[in-house]
């Protein structure tokens, strides 16, 4: 049993966007979609000031496998749930597509893998196409690939070291140091959701 | 803060939130007459398997908007009762159904005493259902316009309401004594309800306008759209507070009311729908995209 | 702080008030039903090299295996890869998108008879009607070997050079154009290739951002962090873990500027008066390295004006037919206060006398044999002097502040270096400017050293073999001479193949006939125009050669056909038109054109042939690119065949058998090249000529054949260990430094063997093609003209801007604008992407609003092109900056098409000097709302 957990290091964030391609190729993720795609994390560009005193920075986002998520609390099925390692997932079984999640999710971390995203995921993927089904889909720290003993797509290939993804129990652990010197800190904690997913800014 | 307009729930949401409360009105007021006001078995009958039915109507659209009707039975799956007020609504409208239809067994073989307690049961899963709806928006703390503890009185007070606007029109066609005595007591009611309705409604901008930045863009949005303002504040309260007000003081103004209704039905879902279009996410900077 | 992004922006702002209109209908309804059978196959990983742009980064492919057939699932960087450190790009995550592009070309293709280039009216072809269908064109036009000209795109410079070569040779054909060689190559790295030694700066040096504590970026973002991932994780690892502070010199906040302490947005090309105030400043504060300077470099070296008014080293080999190497230089000794001799090739200029102390300065009024000499140095300080903080804040546009902060810093702080862009041939300065900034760098001592730039390992094994033979004496005869420098490394290499075996025309392999560009020198002679010294591969005369304008010792010399390999002319050589004309020239026969996807340029081709990708190709053994860690690696495929596509390598010898070429010419240079036994390649690569194996599939059987025996082990061990490790360390970079540290142990492979303040090379320029300030031996500082009565402290006004492009971190122009997944994160962002930035500032007071449509306008070629604009803070407001990658026009191209601005028709074809590179931002635009 871990509690896994990921540091984002926004400035070290080079802007990138590895971590898009590299999540949509594992998870199959619908970069298809119209008006740029549905991901299971975002790289947003922020800009602050005027020239020539302009700040711009790129800012790594994903699902916060939060503590005590008002996703889990909102879904009537069960659909979502805690895994034993703290990772916040879906039963794609379960679902019912209610989107309550999705409305109650605080970190915009959710979409729907609506059925022209089955279509999709089969004409661009073939027999491997993973998506068999309607369902709510978001981060899942890539459970399938920890199981292999891998990194998450996203944090493997990562060229800013920029996400560092690691067990919060295990001391020795870069994330934990991170985040037990306070050098990392959750966003938005007012919300009372606790993230797992950790912020230097 | 990144503000985000919620897109992800639509019509087939308010559609069944709006019948959801209307039904579930519809059923405690109704049961209320022939329990109260003496309106006699077939009017409590009626009303209950009106009610029953006006709800299930709804949950068609809920069910509509799930990927899989059959998965619908999973909400009642122990799991989300828990914590999930899908779940428990799922709960409260089963209560409303099963209370609903002993109630009318009890009404039609005539058990007083049992038909007494279904009543009050099944008035009181009608009340939740009517509460429900706005429970259900407001457990998302991700969108503060939703997130706070005057939206389920809101739907409560609109639901109950529009459930007095539709007994108003199934009343309206009786001239016997009890039925006018009833029909006046619901407008009564509904000039209650109406007013309330329009105190809590300034509350709430009231609120809004010192709220975070979400709040107040929600509550921009909404007082920016004509739907909203003329469309449902002005036709779909005021005008029917000041009909229903002026037919009160009227006799034979029956006519007058039951169009006054059917303004207070056709602003009971403008309110549903547009509440939940102006829902506007505030999460934190950088997060939205 | 309230901001609507990007999403919020779009739906509230086009939603408030029509909300009866927002919600759309919901897209679930309805079962689907599922495929759920579980794909047969197990999973193993095929190492690679991603070849999405030319950083070369190791890859592991991770694929479904199953009996013969293989499907590639997902791409990482290989972990064990020191270079790229297990990460790749956003580009490289996508191969697989561009392997299954349902775009691609999967067939050969010939041209419908009637039909004309342009127009995309082909018909399908069997590999055997297109040989017999290229052969019959080449009899029935008498096509000759010098006839005929390659166009090799980046794939070919970075990962197929031996194969090109190979090619080539089997032909007897000179001409090769290397399509970065011109707009890339070339132009940027002159400057720096003259100072250090280098051919291919990105290919054979990498910068240590890991230890450096300064970095100073310029012109400098695709390169580093927007991105070259080998870059890319050292710059982000120095930042955060070794506090490195970075400057960065841009006119516009790129993904570099973005995470440096401090960004200063110079006026556009101005990077070469900067340099020369940094220069300034760092020699006055004496904050260079200066034991460094005495020893490895020309710094010392006496020179004297000659009689045409430029600087020329005592000693300096003047005859324009040799290569410049000398007997000897000379210094000036401070402890003996002598003049004294130093070797002609050497790394150090003690090397024979401990005891000398070379001057940086020499003393005033000193002369040697009656003529007044100074040093290298001293005239570097000259040329300098006017650049005063000062003047440099005011032609560049910044605060006097800044340039003084700077110059501190570079006089304090080390290790600091110093890291020029790779793409750049945007001004006629380029070149000098380069020079400065390798010359800032060499006086930082940022040279083979922790912090600063660092050898590959094949620059080290080259000038190691180089310098052996040259002290031996064995290269006394000139063609010898010639041989080696033409296999040397670096410059030496370059120089070698340019002078002796390419533009020589006397070269045996290629029947007397120079490459075509050498004939348009001779025609441009005849105009009075200069040559072009330093352009090994450009196309510079190409359109003259085509149009039938060229001659070579009396007979004409025309190019009939073209063979376009992986590159994409008419979007990547700027000239749209220009390139239309030369491609529908009837003069020119044939064009065949080699692609993987139906690309603008195969539109003109009259038979297209289709390659296979980089996940389905065989290859060589290859060193690790930048790497300065000693590493070799191999392709191994990790796609079943796709439609009928054939490998590169295939493709080269169909053509060769086309064009009567010979497998043994071919073999003959393959292993001089290589050091490969000729019989083994011989026979090897008739098996590639017959057609019976694919010429990479030999290539990389012999190499394994050949490096197994250097590391004692039999051809299947090493196949075996490549194919698990993918790549193999044999040594590491520090072991590298210290036992064959450049100059501390080895010459640079310049032609005086030191790094070079003084070039020799630029020096003998100016014999053979008369004397010019932009190859100035030392420095000079060249006013730019940006458009006629625009001079170097023109700010242009209303409408007018300065013009600047670069990349976007996920785009490598044609191969992967047409990838869905690439384009679909672009799209993502389609502002930036697509738009022209300008500064908000600017656009008020011409009224535009984000996204209005425009016109642009180049005020020297008068070229124009419709975009829109995108308003933002980071860029200059007298500049307009646009993404260089898209444009692409060619409507089978279901992602790319029609998307973004077209550089190459706002960009004029032009020639620069010293390189020909296309000054591709010399001039202004105006500005017109549509
Ligand atoms: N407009 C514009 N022009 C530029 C630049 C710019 O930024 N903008 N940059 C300059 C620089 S730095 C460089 S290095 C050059 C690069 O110039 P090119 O080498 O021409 O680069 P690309 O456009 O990437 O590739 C050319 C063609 O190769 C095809 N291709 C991709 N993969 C394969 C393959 O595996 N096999 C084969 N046969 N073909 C393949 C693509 O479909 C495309 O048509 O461009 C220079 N010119
Ligand atoms: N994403 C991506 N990365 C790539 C490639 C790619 O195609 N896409 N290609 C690779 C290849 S082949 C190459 S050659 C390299 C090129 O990499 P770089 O040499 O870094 O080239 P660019 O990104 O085109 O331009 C760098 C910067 O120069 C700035 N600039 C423009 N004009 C001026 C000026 O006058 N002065 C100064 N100081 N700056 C100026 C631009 O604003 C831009 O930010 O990138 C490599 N990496
Ligand atoms: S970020 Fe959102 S989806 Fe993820 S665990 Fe928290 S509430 Fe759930
Ligand atoms: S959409 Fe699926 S996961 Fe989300 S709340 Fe509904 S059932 Fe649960
Ligand atoms: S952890 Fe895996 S699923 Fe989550 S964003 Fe990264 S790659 Fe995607
Ligand atoms: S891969 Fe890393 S550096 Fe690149 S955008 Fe994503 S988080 Fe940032
Ligand atoms: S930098 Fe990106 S595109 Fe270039 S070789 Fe590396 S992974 Fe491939
Ligand atoms: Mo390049």
């Amino acid at each position: 049993m871990a509690r896994y957990g990921m540091v984002m290091n926004v400035k070290t964030c080079l802007g990138c966007k590895a971590c898009m391609a590299a999540c949509s190729q594992w998870n199959q993720t619908p970069f298809w979609a119209e008006d740029g795609g549905k991901w299971r994390t975002r790289v947003t560009e922020l800009q602050e000031g005027k020239f020539p005193e302009v700040k711009r920075e790129f800012f790594p986002t994903i699902c916060m496998h939060c503590v005590n998520p008002p996703c889990h609390s909102v879904c009537p099925t069960g659909a979502t749930y805690i895994n034993k390692d703290g990772i916040v997932l879906i039963d794609y079984d379960l679902c019912l597509g209610c989107g309550y999640c999705i409305e109650a999710c605080p970190y915009d971390a959710r979409y729907e893998y609506e059925k022209d995203d089955l279509e999709k995921d089969e004409f661009y993927f073939g027999e491997d196409a993973r998506h068999h089904q309607v369902h709510v889909d978001k981060c899942t720290f890539c459970v399938d690939r920890l199981a292999e003993g891998e990194e998450p797509s996203c944090a493997a290939t990562c060229v800013g070291h920029a996400r560092i993804f690691g067990d919060l129990d295990d001391p020795k652990s870069e994330v934990a140091q991170l985040v037990n010197s306070g050098k990392a800190k959750p966003l938005g904690e007012y919300m009372g959701a606790q993230p797992k997913v950790y912020y230097i800014k | 803060m990144d503000l985000v307009q919620q897109h992800t729930w639509g019509w087939f949401i308010a559609i069944y939130l709006y019948f959801g409360g209307l039904g579930g009105a519809t059923i405690a007021l109704g049961i209320l007459g022939e329990l109260r006001f003496n309106k006699g078995k077939w009017f409590g009958i009626g009303t209950a398997l009106l009610g029953l039915a006006i709800l299930s109507f709804g949950l068609i659209w809920l069910i509509l908007d799930l990927i899989n009707p059959l998965r619908f039975l999973l909400a009642l799956w122990v799991k989300g009762i828990a914590h999930s007020w899908i779940a428990r609504g799922m709960i409260i409208i089963t209560g409303a159904y099963v209370f609903g239809v002993l109630y009318a067994l009890a009404a039609f073989f005539e058990w007083t005493t049992f038909k007494k307690w279904m009543g009050y049961a099944a008035m009181f899963c009608g009340f939740g259902v009517t509460t429900y709806t706005g429970l259900l928006l407001n457990a998302n703390v991700g969108i503060p316009f939703w997130h706070t503890p005057a939206l389920p009185v809101l739907f409560t007070v609109s639901a109950f309401s529009t459930g007095c606007a539709l007994l108003m029109w199934v009343l309206a066609g009786k001239n016997d004594h009890e039925s006018e005595h009833f029909f006046h007591a619901v407008e009564g009611f509904d000039i209650f309800l109406i007013s309330l309705e329009l105190l809590i409604l300034f509350a709430y901008f009231d609120f809004a306008r010192l709220g975070n930045a979400a709040v107040m863009k929600s509550s921009h949005m909404l007082l920016t759209n004509p739907l909203f303002t003329i469309g449902f504040v002005v036709l779909g309260l005021i005008a029917p507070l000041i009909l229903e007000a002026y037919a009160s003081m009227k006799e034979n103004s029956k006519g007058l009311a039951a169009f006054a209704s059917a303004l207070v039905l056709i602003g009971g879902f403008l309110l549903r729908y547009l509440i939940v279009w102006a829902g506007v996410f505030q999460y934190p900077h950088g997060l939205a995209g | 702080m309230i901001s609507l992004n990007r999403r919020s922006f779009l739906k509230i702002s086009s939603l408030v008030g029509g909300g009866l209109m927002f919600f759309k209908p919901t897209a679930k309804a309805g079962l689907y039903t599922p495929n759920v059978k579980k794909p047969k196959g197990s999973i193993k990983y095929y190492p690679n090299i991603c070849s999405f742009c030319s950083t070369a980064c190791d890859i592991v492919v991770r694929t479904r295996v199953n009996g013969d057939f293989k499907k590639p699932q997902k791409i990482d960087g290989n972990e064990k890869s020191t270079l790229n450190r297990g990460k790749i790009c956003a580009r490289g995550q996508s191969g697989i998108r561009t392997v299954y592009n349902p775009d691609r070309i999967t067939h050969p293709l010939i041209r419908v008879e009637g039909s004309k280039r342009g127009e995309w009216k082909f018909k399908k072809a069997t590999w055997q009607e297109a040989y017999e269908y290229i052969a019959k064109k080449v009899k029935e036009h008498n096509i000759k070997p010098h006839e005929f000209s390659i166009f090799a795109g980046q794939r070919a410079c970075a990962y197929e050079r031996l194969g090109a070569f190979a090619f080539l040779a089997s032909i007897g054909s000179p001409n090769m154009i290397g399509s970065p060689m011109q707009q890339c190559v070339m132009a940027e790295h002159a400057g720096t290739d003259v100072t250090v030694g280098t051919m291919t700066t990105h290919d054979e040096f990498l910068v240590d951002m890991d230890n450096a504590k300064l970095l100073m970026t310029i012109g400098s973002n695709a390169a580093i962090a927007g991105i070259s991932v080998s870059r890319g994780v050292r710059f982000a690892h120095g930042k955060e873990y070794n506090k490195m502070e970075i400057i960065a010199v841009d006119p516009r906040q790129g993904e570099v500027a973005a995470k440096a302490d401090m960004w200063v947005p110079i006026k556009p090309g101005t990077d070469l008066p900067f340099l020369m105030g940094i220069i300034r400043g760092v020699i006055a504060k004496k904050g260079y390295e200066d034991e460094f300077l005495r020893r490895y470099t020309t710094a010392p070296f006496l020179l004297t004006e000659n009689e045409d008014g430029f600087p020329e080293a005592l000693g300096q080999n003047t005859n324009p037919q040799e290569l410049p190497f000398s007997q000897g230089y000379y210094v000036y000794d401070e402890m003996t206060q002598t003049i004294v001799q130093v070797p002609g090739f050497t790394n150090d200029n003690l090397k024979e006398n401990k005891n000398l102390k070379p001057a940086l300065f020499a003393p005033k009024g000193l002369t040697y044999q009656g003529k007044a000499v100074k040093t290298a140095f001293d005239y570097l300080w000259d040329a300098v002097q006017k650049a005063t903080p000062e003047w440099t804040a005011k032609i560049c546009d910044i605060p006097k502040k800044t340039v003084e902060e700077i110059i501190y810093k570079f006089s304090t702080i080390r290790p600091a270096t110093v890291y020029p862009g790779w793409m750049d041939a945007r001004y006629e300065t380029t070149v000098p400017a380069r020079k400065a900034a390798a010359i800032l760098n060499v006086m930082l001592g940022a040279m083979d050293k922790s912090g600063g730039w660092i050898f590959n390992p094949e620059m080290r094994e080259g000038i190691e073999k180089f310098t052996e033979a040259y002290e031996s004496g064995k290269l006394n005869n000139p063609m010898a001479l010639m041989m080696a420098v033409a296999n040397g490394p670096g410059l030496l290499g370059m120089m070698g193949k340019l002078e002796g075996m390419m533009y020589s025309g006397k070269f045996p392999l290629f029947r007397g006939w120079p490459h075509f560009s050498r004939a348009y020198f001779d025609y441009r002679k005849q105009k009075g125009e200069k040559g072009i010294p330093f352009s090994l591969f450009t196309n510079a005369g190409f359109q003259e050669a085509v149009e039938g304008k060229l001659s070579w010792n009396g007979k004409p010399y025309q190019i009939k056909m073209a063979y376009i390999y992986s590159t994409n002319p008419l979007k990547d050589y700027y000239g749209y038109k220009t390139w239309v004309d030369a491609f529908t020239n009837p003069n020119l026969k044939l064009i065949v054109v080699t692609d993987i996807l139906p690309s603008d340029m195969t539109k003109f081709a009259d038979v297209i042939l289709p390659d296979k990708t980089y996940l389905e190709k065989e290859s060589e053994i290859m060193p690790d690119g930048p790497n300065p860690d000693m590493i070799i690696r191999k392709r191994f495929p990790s796609v079943s065949q796709i439609g009928e596509a054939k490998g590169g390598g295939e493709i080269f010898t169909i053509i060769s058998k086309a064009l009567n070429g010979s497998y043994q010419t071919a073999a003959g240079i393959v292993s001089t090249f290589t050091g490969w036994n000729f019989k083994t390649v011989a026979q090897q690569l008739r098996l590639a000529w017959e057609g019976k194996k694919e010429l990479y599939k030999a290539f990389g059987d012999i190499a394994l054949e050949e490096v197994g025996k250097k590391l004692g082990m039999s051809a299947e061990q090493l196949e075996k260990v490549l194919e698990k490790k993918g790549v193999l360390k044999l040594k590491d970079h520090k072991e590298l430094m210290e036992e064959a540290g450049m100059p501390y142990k080895l010459p640079v492979p310049t032609f005086s063997g030191r790094i070079e303040i003084y070039s020799t090379l630029f020096a003998h320029f100016n014999y053979a093609y008369g004397y010019d300030e932009h190859w100035n031996p030392v420095l000079a500082y060249i006013p730019i003209e940006y458009r006629k009565g625009a001079n170097e402290d023109f700010m242009p006004k209303d409408n007018e801007f300065f013009f600047a492009f670069g990349k976007t971190p996920q785009q490598t122009y044609l191969t992967t604008a047409d990838n869905p997944l690439l384009m679909s994160i672009t799209e993502r962002y389609p502002n930036e992407n697509f738009g022209f930035w300008i500064n908000p500032s600017r656009a008020k007071k011409l009224g535009l609003k984000e996204g209005d449509k425009v016109e642009v306008e180049n005020t020297v070629s008068g070229q124009k092109v419709k975009s829109f604009v995108h308003l933002t803070e980071l860029v200059r407001p007298d500049t307009l900056y646009v993404m260089s990658d898209f444009g692409i026009d060619n409507k089978m191209l279901t992602y790319a098409a029609g998307k973004g601005v077209d550089l190459g028709r706002l960009i004029p074809n032009r020639l620069g000097p010293v390189t020909a590179g296309a000054m591709s931002c010399q001039f202004t635009v105006k500005l017109r709302k549509i």
